[in-house]
């Protein structure tokens, strides 16, 4: 882009922003800098220079700047749209804002955040914040279908996906809202071939997200909360286990025990495990031997024979 | 590379209101934090000094002081001097970035503050991200992280209790904090281990006892980890269908994956030694490793060596 239609989309800009009604195109052409040429020439900048600065986010409204003549319309760029608007921040506001900002590492988040906190720094200067813990917490997830996700459900949009799980299937869905889990994306919405309430794992959507409707499709029940549909936060019963352990063995897993000596090479322990009770008892391998519940040993044993 | 048609007005729209609240940077301080070089940076002020509101009298016109490229200041920014709304991802981005801190504080005042921010920056968007976009899950809680926390800030020292699940063992040592990272829910950090010269990564839910030791606020600068010889191995295994689950729970090693007729064939990447041998026990379902044959030796016979301990 020329230096002259940079200079002349900042002073559109600026005279929009500054202005109290509705400027005219004629008023714009005769007092903002940088439109030159023929009337038509100017007019084919404007309309370019209009589409330019609403694809850099910047809402211009049209309008008429007398009430009683509509024919001649006119733009303006209202303030309050335009600048970012939080009130006064006190220093620790400054710091939390800026942490979450800089939270991130995937990269969608991470650019957004560089760019959100280049606006509070803009607010009050970087000197305010307050030194605050945390400093280098990152967040990890991975997002590439997030914007498209993201776009359907703030507009409304039913989609279509394929997900795989134990098999590969196409889903209708009307996307409700997405969840943060174990630095996982979890889709929620109403699958609309089963017409109930499903949860997706994003990662496990293998297409582009393909917008089925227009927007405004569907609206979300009023009292739909994300994190009542969320089986994986439901951890299941747990179950009291007794085990025998080798002497200075199982070190993680003494620490949540009551534990008592049998010899000098094995102690005895008790201790309460949730759902992946196996996957976390085989990890001690031969160092850990499970003797109660019956029905447990039966299956701890059964699992390790279907492994040799 | 060239930089997309719109991306300059964009920052030079974003750089009148940053120095005009950040006076006095250098120009390579804004390239900096502007992803941008001095010289572009030069020479947007350059444009934007010819830049105003009409009229175009030195009253009207932008007036940034840049003749010293030590010393940056805008003296008007004419309607220019507050920064532009956020995006509804920018918004998003802060309003998640803060649902996390919460989870992290312990304080309950600085909860309350850092929600009534969080709700704030909702309002601007009639509280839709925080309706549809939500964290679940709260990092593991564990007593030492405020200690660690401290640490960090303060530059020092910790002896820490740390239990290593991989060779399952509990050891003191001491090790100099860098930095948290929350990564599937769980708190890691990042922190030179003394005694090995190395960088090393811990599990803050392993560490089971920590005391703070002393500062010393130079130990991490110029600090280079010990050129650690590449040990990695490539591991190949097969299993049924739960291999998709597989992949999705260790997709860090995973270097190369295929389905056959259900069969899930995995290549992974790994260190050899206890950690992939414990992790390929612990799981679920049968998994045939085809190579290394020592791998598939050890497995087998640590399988064969627990199930001995139900005859």
């Amino acid at each position: 882009m020329s230096d002259q239609k940079t200079e002349r989309l900042i002073n559109l800009t600026m005279a929009l922003l500054a202005t109290k009604r509705f400027l005219s195109k004629s008023e714009i052409f005769e007092t903002v800098a940088g439109y030159t040429g023929s009337l038509e020439t100017k007019e084919r900048m404007f309309e370019r220079d209009k589409d330019d600065l609403r694809a850099l986010g910047i809402t211009i409204h049209v309008g008429s700047h007398d009430p009683l003549f509509e024919d001649e319309l006119g733009y303006r760029i209202y303030e309050n749209e335009y600048e970012l608007e939080l009130g006064a921040l006190t220093p620790s506001e400054l710091s939390y804002l800026s942490l979450a900002a800089t939270l991130w590492r995937n990269q969608l988040f991470a650019s957004s955040g560089e760019q959100a906190l280049l606006k509070i720094d803009a607010l009050a200067g970087t000197a305010l914040r307050e030194d605050f813990g945390h400093a280098a917490l990152s967040l990890e997830n991975e997002t590439p279908l997030f914007p498209a996700l993201w776009e359907a459900i703030t507009t409304l949009r039913t989609i279509v996906f394929t997900y795989r799980s134990r098999s590969t299937s196409r889903r209708r869905l009307a996307p409700y809202g997405l969840t943060l889990w174990h630095g996982s994306w979890y889709l929620v919405g109403l699958d609309l071939d089963k017409e109930e309430i499903r949860v997706f794992r994003v990662s496990r959507i293998i297409s582009e997200i393909e917008f089925e409707s227009a927007p405004s499709a569907f609206a979300v029940p009023t009292d739909f909360s994300i994190s009542s549909h969320l089986v994986m936060l439901n951890t299941g019963e747990s179950t009291t286990f007794t085990a025998r352990v080798r002497v200075g063995r199982c070190q993680s897993l003494r620490a949540k025990s009551t534990v008592s000596n049998i010899d000098s090479e094995w102690d005895r322990i008790e201790f309460s495990l949730g759902g992946n009770w196996l996957e976390q008892l085989l990890w001690f391998g031969p160092d850990l031997v499970l003797e109660a519940p019956e029905e447990n040993v039966t299956e701890i044993t059964a699992l390790l024979r279907s492994k040799l | 590379m060239r930089e997309g048609a719109l991306d300059r007005v964009a920052r030079a729209l974003n750089l009148i209101p940053f120095i005009t609240h950040n006076p006095g940077l250098s120009v390579v301080q804004i390239a900096e934090r502007f992803n941008s070089t001095p010289a572009q940076i030069s020479k947007d002020l350059s444009l934007l000094h010819m830049c105003g509101l009409p009229g175009y009298s030195h009253l009207e016109l932008l007036d940034i002081d840049y003749e010293d490229p030590d010393y940056v200041s805008v003296t008007d920014a004419q309607v220019l001097d507050q920064p532009r709304s956020l995006t509804q991802v920018e918004a998003l981005t802060l309003v998640l970035g803060l649902q996390a801190l919460t989870e992290l504080s312990t304080n309950p005042e600085e909860r309350l503050a850092i929600t009534n921010l969080q709700s704030r920056i909702g309002a601007l968007y009639e509280n839709q991200i925080s309706a549809q976009v939500t964290i679940s899950d709260a990092v593991v809680e564990s007593p030492v992280i405020a200690e660690v926390d401290s640490a960090i800030r303060e530059k020092r020292f910790i002896s820490i209790e740390y239990n290593s699940a991989s060779s399952d063992s509990l050891t003191t040592r001491t090790i100099f904090p860098l930095d948290l990272f929350y990564m599937h829910g769980i708190a890691y950090l990042h922190a030179i281990a003394v005694a090995e010269g190395e960088e090393r990564t811990f599990r803050i839910d392993r560490i089971q006892n920590c005391s703070i030791g002393e500062i010393d606020s130079k130990f991490a600068v110029g600090f280079t980890s010990r050129n650690r010889t590449s040990d990695h191995k490539e591991v190949q295994i097969e299993m049924g269908e739960d291999g998709l689950f597989f992949i999705e729970k260790h997709n860090e090693i995973v270097t190369s994956s295929k389905e056959v007729g259900g069969i899930y064939q995995i290549t992974l990447t790994v260190t050899p030694g206890e950690w992939i041998l414990r992790t390929l026990l612990a799981w679920p379902s049968a998994i045939r490793v085809v190579q290394p044959a020592s791998l598939s030796q050890q497995l087998s016979e640590r399988i064969a060596g627990t199930l001995a301990n139900y005859q």
